[in-house]
């Protein structure tokens, strides 16, 4: 059921621009490409993202800006972005109505396909791109009236990453069955997704049996022999840079280090958490919550703020005391602050779809689908036709096949 | 992205080798265990019954399946489905797929009921634009049921699920594709298959999906008026209320215990037949099956307190009626007729108002399910969020299934191009034969 958006809110700029039209608006799409030419526009993203559809903070300036700096060399990018004018009013500024970072790639899956996609970055949880709230059919129609028309020829337009429980995913299926495009689910997977309870320990009471419970306390009990035990979270106007450098260092120190997949592992990602997070925590945005031991930190974790949703961006810990399970402990003081929220209505995981943590702490799951929808040639609308048929000879025919040629040259050789 | 949980895997290498090459014995109403598999699910009894009588013997642990079950199903609780295998069973083969917990130490090591899916086995595939003859596991859907949802228990629903898809792949029914028909798009049980199909790989294809319209309750009736209508519409529904306090005594009737719900269920029968749908031939009262079938269920529900029965009356003649069932902390909007003498003063809109506040009015309902179809003006209006309802097939095991799977989207190409064309050249012919009588 969709409870989680009971539309957007609107704020007072946004509904002006919006209601000031005095008819049917003019949409434009317009192609633009390179970091520059999209940070021209910032001002006019920014005020969309105040009035949108859907709340997405990677697609926000803050978060994409420093993220096509780091993450986006080498490839090739472009920025849709749809305006409404006005009809009877030339001289009115137009208002930006939709923004899609697409990604352009000469294959799709394998297939020499050419497709765009929305862009996602290594550290991008979700694509649903911002849409103005009200304007959101007009700028879809538009948007799909410049992929047809686009000079590449690209067959394919890829969704991924969207969340099927919002105001989104009900425009975009809705706009598809009605003007008939051929579109195809590749991918689908669900994640861990937080609504609060009546308060929080009804909510923990719920979701965790009692055993687990009494084992989190046992736990925590320990750890808090070793030291001063502390959850503490980032106030406004406290120096975020300490906990920022801090993250960066336990992240760095765990798993995700030795695996080369932590932010500190390479110099773009380091900047970008940086500049990112810096961002996020001036704009009111960044939730920060940690544990310390005798003023050092053994857990940080910090969630992103959007709207009355918010994404559980990252969580880092100390492996010297793995034992004591403090990323679970984090996350259940977690669910207690969320409860003291009101503002917040859900939280998005960004988990992985079999996250046993996550799954367990957190009842509820959330959709996330790869949708691929022919740009509206006949080479797009054959090729999502023949994609699952084509999946299907590649896993049962040729993986087999090639699996024995090479056994048997290894045999031979 | 998607780890592949290798224990399933080499699971399923298990129950690949242990599935009966073809066909296997007929297994009516006979437990078949799968033994050397160290998976809860594995382990689940399974029955399939196709004998109603010994069906009717499942009907207490039924009940208590339907009390328990992670999503509640009007349509698929026994009292609803018994009348229903009597009324629209004839010619289609129905069977039932009940799964329990594994128990060692009960009789044939049975547990509780924890699973149960009325299935249809069909010849040929309807799915697509043309039946196509490939034999088909189908939830089991009649004119009356408005959505399939299989009960499942809450806390065994994995496990059920994987048993069930287990029995699927047996291929003990000789199909080649599950048609899991009008289950919901998102809740529980969606997000249990999404998590099955990945982690078993198991293709599937979105068939048919659709969204209508769905009441979630709010903390109470004004709130969710606020949240659901504009100030406008608000003020429009004053201004019809008062309009027709004007024309007359203007009474809200509901059937409460200890009423006759017989003579209710006669009456709203009495009156749909009346209405449009009478003249168009599509009131329940139009087909003396149906309204057996109705009148059963409606009586049984009323005993059990899972019928909801309101109406509008002005000046003491009933001008609207309204049905709904109710299941747990889900509910069913099932009908609704008015006298369209009576259209100007929009006696359905008022009753759905009604509806709205004894809703809230009624602990434990968190939110009803408006079966209608998906373009209903009044209903989306009235109420602003939606629910999803899709149709999935499935391969049953590897091979033709799974390459038909595969196909599907492929077959929609071909015969929206052949289509097309055929139609093209139809109307190219029309044209010339309307010329030529010129």
């Amino acid at each position: 059921m969709r409870t989680a958006f009971d539309g957007p809110e609107l704020s007072a700029p946004q509904a002006a621009a919006v209601s000031t039209l005095t008819s049917k608006p003019f949409m434009r799409a317009v192609e633009v490409r390179g970091l520059h030419a999209l940070a021209e526009r910032r001002a006019d993203w920014e005020d969309l993202c105040r009035d949108t559809l859907e709340p997405n903070p990677f697609y926000e300036p803050w978060m994409l800006l420093p993220a096509i700096e780091a993450f986006g060399e080498g490839l090739d990018l472009r920025f849709v972005l749809v305006y409404a004018e006005d009809r009877n009013d030339k001289s009115a500024p137009p208002a930006l109505c939709g923004l899609f970072p697409l990604e352009r790639k000469m294959r799709y899956k394998g297939l020499p396909v050419d497709s765009f996609s929305l862009w996602r970055h290594l550290h991008c949880f979700i694509c649903t791109p911002p849409m103005r709230a009200g304007l959101e059919r007009e700028c879809l129609a538009a948007f799909f009236d410049w992929l047809r028309l686009q000079a590449d020829g690209a067959a394919l337009m890829e969704f991924g990453w969207i969340n099927t429980d919002g105001p989104f995913y009900e425009l975009l299926t809705g706009f598809l069955d009605e003007t008939g495009k051929t579109s195809f689910v590749s991918d689908q997977f669900t994640r861990a997704f937080y609504r609060p309870g009546a308060d929080a320990d009804s909510y923990l009471t719920q979701a965790i049996s009692k055993e687990h419970r009494r084992d989190y306390r046992r736990r925590q009990n320990r750890l808090s022999e070793k030291g001063r035990l502390e959850y503490v979270a980032l106030e406004p106007g406290a120096y975020a840079e300490e906990w920022l450098e801090m993250f960066l260092t336990l992240e760095a120190s765990g798993w995700k280090g030795r695996e080369g997949s932590a932010f500190m592992s390479n110099a773009a990602g380091q900047s970008f958490f940086i500049r990112a997070m810096t961002e996020a925590f001036d704009r009111g945005r960044l939730m920060m919550l940690a544990i310390k031991l005798d003023d050092s930190f053994v857990a940080l974790k910090c969630n992103l703020i959007a709207g009355r949703g918010s994404f559980a961006f990252k969580i880092a810990y100390d492996e010297a005391y793995a034992r004591f399970c403090p990323g679970v402990l984090l996350e259940l003081e977690n669910i207690r602050l969320l409860h003291g929220r009101e503002k917040i209505e859900w939280m998005d995981s960004c988990a992985e779809p079999n996250h046993f943590m996550m799954n367990r702490l957190w009842t509820e799951r959330r959709d996330i689908v790869d949708l691929v929808v022919s740009a509206g040639t006949k080479a797009g609308n054959l090729a999502i036709s023949s994609f699952p048929l084509l999946r299907w000879i590649s896993r049962r025919l040729v993986r087999p096949t090639l699996s024995i040629l090479f056994a048997g040259l290894e045999v031979t050789g | 992205m998607r780890a592949v949980d290798k224990n399933n895997q080499s699971r399923r290498a298990v129950l690949e080798a242990l599935a009966p090459p073809n066909g296997g014995p007929n297994i009516k109403a006979e437990a078949r265990e799968e033994a050397g598999t160290d998976s809860a699910s594995a382990r689940m009894p399974v029955v399939v019954i196709d004998d109603v009588a010994e069906l009717a013997t499942y009907v207490p642990a039924w009940e208590e399946l339907a009390r328990t079950a992670i999503e509640p199903n009007a349509f698929y609780e026994p009292w609803m489905l018994m009348p229903a295998l009597k009324h629209y069973a004839e010619g289609k083969t129905i069977k039932f797929v009940l799964i329990f917990a594994h128990e060692p130490g009960r009789r044939n090591g049975r547990g509780a009921l924890c699973g149960l899916f009325p299935i249809e086995i069909q010849k040929q595939y309807h799915g697509l634009y043309r039946k196509l003859p490939i034999k088909t596991i189908s939830l089991w859907k009649h004119e009356y049921s408005y959505i399939c949802t299989p009960l499942l228990r809450e806390g065994y629903a994995r496990e059920t699920f994987a048993a069930f898809f287990d029995w699927v792949d047996s291929y003990d029914h000789g199909c080649r594709l599950l048609e899991l028909r009008h289950i919901p798009g998102d809740g529980p049980i969606h997000h249990l298959l999404v998590d099955i199909f990945n982690e078993t790989k198991r293709p599937s294809i979105v068939t048919d999906s659709f969204t209508r319209a769905v009441f979630n309750r709010r903390a109470d009736t004004d709130s969710y008026m606020r949240a659901a209508l504009s100030r406008v519409r608000r003020k429009e529904v004053r201004r019809k209320q008062k309009r027709i306090s004007e024309a007359g005594a203007v009474e809200y009737l509901r059937l409460e215990a200890g009423m006759d719900a017989e003579a209710w269920v006669d009456d709203f029968l009495a009156f749909e037949s009346k209405s449009w749908k009478g003249q168009a031939g599509c009131a329940l009262a139009c087909d003396e099956n149906d309204r057996a079938f109705f009148k059963s269920v409606a009586v049984e529900a009323f005993n059990r307190d899972q019928l909801m029965m309101l109406a509008l009356s002005l000046n003491g003649h009933t001008i609207a009626y309204k049905c709904n069932f109710l299941a747990g902390r889900g509910s069913f909007a099932f009908k609704i007729a008015f006298d369209e003498q009576y259209a100007r003063y929009s006696p359905g809109v008022l009753l759905e108002f009604e509806n709205i506040r004894l809703l809230h009015e009624r602990a434990g309902v968190e939110w009803m399910d408006s079966c209608a179809s998906p373009d209903r003006m009044m209903i989306n209006q009235l109420w602003p969020e939606r629910r999803a309802i899709q149709t999935v097939a499935v391969a049953t095991g590897k091979g033709a299934g799974e390459f038909f799977i595969a196909l599907i989207p492929m077959l929609r190409w071909i015969s929206r191009k052949v289509l097309h064309r055929f139609k093209a050249s139809q109307r190219g012919q029309q044209a010339l034969s309307t010329e030529k009588q010129k």
